[in-house]
């Protein structure tokens, strides 16, 4: 394989004296679903976060050859294309659909296509586009989901990030949620790195895993395999 | 670029139509009228300045008379005690009190909610203790009297040609909002005050953006300052110790984060007092009974009321428009 898009070095981050993130390395290869698992308060919304700038880190992360800073700047991140859809959704509830996916285009330049992109979202997203000047707030849970992928993919992702896409969903939803990522995945050729408890659901979406256990990858590779493996069956699949 | 509705055009149309006859309906020479008038003008910025802050984007400054002060005492000292021209000293005024709304930006990245009300309060108290303690500078407690009036190429203006101005003022100040809130930046306002996470993962710098809308919403305050100090002729710190309460109701029962929302509380609660002059001395308790039955009972303010009132209207004239035909077609049957 060339050279991963995506380096993760020995990262260490902490939340005063807690320390959520001992030592973590991983890449991520361009085209690429990786998931990352493991059970609550193991580190994996902290990882994101870091990746994405939104808190400070010890340690080293490259993303095509540049180094992040380590600085708290998730505005120079995003411009970088590496853009995040947080935990819980985090819909702008007061705004419109169509304004929330606007704020998706924040940090791009005027033009640069943001209308061919923005068709693109409703086409991807019917339901998005039947309720364009509802309020965010007024979406049910699924919808929301689908509003904030939406909103990621108007900033024009290379890499996003998904934290806990099937919080809080039904499964028949939850099921609808991971098709649009495969197909995001193999049609708009984003690569993705997905934090999920469903893990059995993970495995199934992504190519290759990381399992991280109290801030530590403690077992990494093809997603096929790891479903297989008697430990992970035991720990995370319910045997 | 988002299309004004018909009825936001009517309805400015007739609110400046309406201001504009004003000074002639209650007499030109009325002075009395003509400041009320004024005042109107300048709660009218003000409810403008803390909409921002507090409606757009969640901060709240429950001490908003401290940059009204600061803008209508730069103003004063500058014009009464250097003799520096209006123009000049109204630009100073407006630099400084955007200078102190930066101060604000500072305390919003750090604190939230109650630890921000509380800080704005302090600052209030601070900003007038050292005007009242400092007579060197500002007069102290004496305060500064006989503040002139404008005069343009050796033309005194008379009171009611300062209201005129006051009133474009106004507009300009109100243009500027509406532009605001519907740009890029106004969304990512919008956008940080309902989900912060979210719009930094968007690529807002949340911390830039609050340093920003404090630093516009002191210069607007301070902008009040100016047009209350020569409207007044006169200032001191005690004048501005109900105005932070004032204008939170003003907003409050208003309709905050809506354009329309602070003119409408400001014609309603600058209104009240004088018409309740009284039970002067009970004012700060009938602000908060207001405040309390709004919330409550509109909780979305006047404008929020009203908006609801007419939707409600229009939406049985559409009903009663559809059943008499509904029934003609029945007898066609």
């Amino acid at each position: 394989m060339s050279e991963p898009i995506l380096k993760v070095e020995n990262l260490s981050a902490s939340y005063g004296s807690i320390v959520a993130l001992k030592s973590v390395s991983m890449e991520v290869y361009e085209g690429e679903i990786v998931t990352i698992i493991g059970a609550n308060g193991a580190g994996k919304t902290t990882l994101l976060s870091c990746i994405s700038g939104l808190m400070p880190y010890k340690g080293e992360i490259t993303f095509h050859g540049e180094k992040l800073g380590g600085k708290v700047d998730s505005a120079a991140i995003v411009e970088r294309g590496i853009i995040q859809v947080p935990e819980g959704r985090q819909i702008f509830s007061e705004l419109s659909v169509h304004e929330n996916l606007k704020m998706g285009a924040y940090s791009r330049k005027k033009g640069d296509d943001i209308q061919k992109d923005m068709d693109e979202v409703y086409a991807l997203f019917p339901r998005l586009a039947e309720r364009r000047d509802q309020k965010g707030g007024s979406l049910s849970g699924g919808e929301q989901q689908m509003l904030a992928m939406g909103r990621a993919m108007m900033a024009n992702p290379k890499l996003l990030l998904l934290d806990e896409p099937s919080m809080g969903l039904a499964p028949i939803v939850v099921a609808d949620i991971f098709r649009t990522i495969r197909r995001l995945n193999r049609e708009k050729k984003v690569t993705i790195v997905l934090i999920e408890q469903n893990a059995r659901l993970a495995l199934k979406t992504a190519n290759r895993a990381y399992v991280v256990e109290t801030g530590l990858v403690k077992l990494s590779g093809d997603a096929k395999e790891l479903a297989n493996d008697p430990k992970v069956r035991d720990l995370y699949l319910g045997g | 670029m988002k299309k004004t509705a018909k009825s936001t055009v009517i309805t400015l149309v007739v609110l400046i139509a309406v201001a504009l006859l004003a000074p002639v309906v209650v007499g030109l020479k009325n002075n009395y009228m003509i400041n009320i008038l004024c005042s109107y003008c300048y709660f009218g910025i003000l409810c403008c300045s803390l909409n921002l802050l507090l409606g757009y984007t969640g901060q709240i400054s429950m001490g908003h008379a401290a940059f009204m002060m600061i803008g209508a005492y730069t103003y004063g000292i500058l014009n009464k005690f250097h003799g520096v021209h209006f123009l000049i000293a109204a630009l100073a005024a407006l630099a400084v009190s955007f200078a102190a709304g930066l101060l604000l930006g500072a305390a919003c990245c750090k604190l939230n909610a109650i630890f921000l009300a509380m800080t704005t309060v302090g600052f209030y108290k601070a900003v007038s203790t050292v005007i009242i303690n400092e007579g060197w500078l500002t007069g102290g407690a004496n305060g500064i009297s006989a503040i002139q009036k404008w005069t343009v190429f050796g033309y005194k203006l008379k009171n009611w040609q300062f209201y005129y101005i006051a009133l474009a003022v106004v507009l300009l100040v109100f243009l500027f909002c509406y532009r605001m809130v519907n740009s890029k930046t106004g969304r990512a306002m919008r956008a940080m005050c309902s989900a912060p996470i979210a719009s930094s993962a968007m690529g807002v710098n949340n911390n830039q953006l609050k340093f920003l809308v404090c630093g516009i919403s002191g210069a607007l305050a301070g902008l009040a300052g100016v047009l209350y100090a020569v409207t007044n002729s006169y200032l001191s710190a005690d004048m501005f110790a109900k105005v932070s309460v004032q204008t939170l109701t003003m907003t409050v029962v208003g309709g905050m984060g809506t354009l329309w929302g602070p003119l409408f509380g400001t014609l309603a609660i600058t209104t009240l007092p004088e018409l309740l002059r009284p039970f002067a001395d009970h004012l700060d308790g009938i602000y908060g009974v207001v405040i309390i039955l709004t919330v409550i009972f509109m909780p979305n303010g006047i404008y929020g009321f009203v908006r609801r009132m007419v939707q409600k209207a229009s939406a049985k004239a559409k009903a009663k428009k559809a059943q008499p035909a509904n029934a003609a077609g029945k007898k066609g049957e």
